[in-house]
């Protein structure tokens, strides 16, 4: 393939006749590459053959990207730019279709939040640490059924505690992943509040319950 | 009770903003941020409101960490293959 740079990207996809023609087929092939690489990390495949899926979201990415080519400012490599259409498509497709096996009808009818913030038996504790435990479970229990609706209960069970993909709840009630982000952004904003307001600091709770890894740096 | 879920609730709790950038906003600045990082150049102002998105958001994380190490291997010249079979 061609190394382009921005500015080469950009006045071949821009033209026509034969540069657009090759810039568009080396752009595909990028695509296909970082789709590839997206649905590989995810654990679908070893073989050297290019997943189908990998063809399709690359293609649907290629739309999207060419739909929004006005909007590159060179902050970036254009393959960067590029490469995101291709991952983000990919990884969609993928949930998708791991999760279209699957009922989330029954997930979401599963316990409700309330009833998974129970303590467990640990019998390393000492009694004044599991009566610590106790207590700030039930306030979190309590700020759970006063202070959320149903939708977002289900929501954060079904995101938190049933590892549901965002998106995936998100197009199983019709909505989208902005909106249902929202909606737990909410959530969790009323649940930080009415603890606040209980005098408990998250923080010593997450210290009280021990730490898990950050996602990121 | 799962204990580890519990932590990620107590976590997400922990870390909530008042305000926060949508899943929409955070995909306009993924391949900025992307770049910087994989350049080791200093993140930019957009930086800690993603990167608190993307605590909060695991779709996007794992579009954000899957982009990075697509473009750490292109950087390096390495073949985009993440079989840990062929490292």
């Amino acid at each position: 393939m061609n190394t382009r740079t921005n500015a080469e990207w950009l006045n071949a996809l821009t033209g026509s006749g034969e540069p657009l023609n090759l810039a568009l087929s080396d752009l595909r092939r990028y695509l296909v590459r970082a789709a590839a690489y997206a649905l590989r990390r995810l654990g679908r495949g070893r073989s050297a053959d290019t997943d189908p899926l990998a063809e399709d979201t690359a293609q649907d990415a290629l739309s999207a990207l060419l739909q929004r080519l006005h909007e590159f400012r060179g902050d970036s490599r254009f393959t960067t730019w590029a490469y995101k259409f291709a991952v983000h498509a990919a990884l969609v497709a993928a949930r998708r279709e791991r999760w279209s096996r699957l009922s989330l009808d029954s997930v979401l009818q599963g316990p409700d939040l309330t009833q998974r913030l129970w303590p467990e038996t640990a019998e390393e504790l000492d009694p004044q640490q599991r009566a610590l435990q106790g207590e700030v479970l039930a306030t979190l229990r309590e700020a759970v059924a006063t202070q959320l609706t149903t939708r977002q209960r289900q929501a954060l069970t079904a995101i938190v505690f049933d590892e549901v993909p965002l998106d995936e709840l998100a197009r199983h009630w019709g909505s989208n992943r902005n909106a249902l982000y929202k909606l737990l952004h909410d959530a969790r904003r009323k649940l930080k509040a009415h603890l606040a307001s209980r005098d408990l600091d998250v923080q010593e709770m997450l210290e009280l319950f021990g730490r898990t890894e950050r996602p990121r740096r | 009770m799962d204990p580890v879920m519990l932590k990620r609730l107590l976590e997400k709790i922990a870390h909530t903003e008042d305000a926060e950038i949508s899943c929409t906003e955070c995909f306009d600045l993924l391949h900025e941020c992307v770049d910087l990082e994989v350049t080791g150049r200093a993140m930019g102002q957009h930086w800690p409101r993603l990167q608190q998105h993307l605590e909060q958001c695991g779709v996007c994380r794992d579009e954000y960490e899957t982009l990075r190490e697509l473009v750490q291997l292109e950087n390096d010249g390495r073949p985009a293959d993440p079989d840990p079979s062929s490292s």
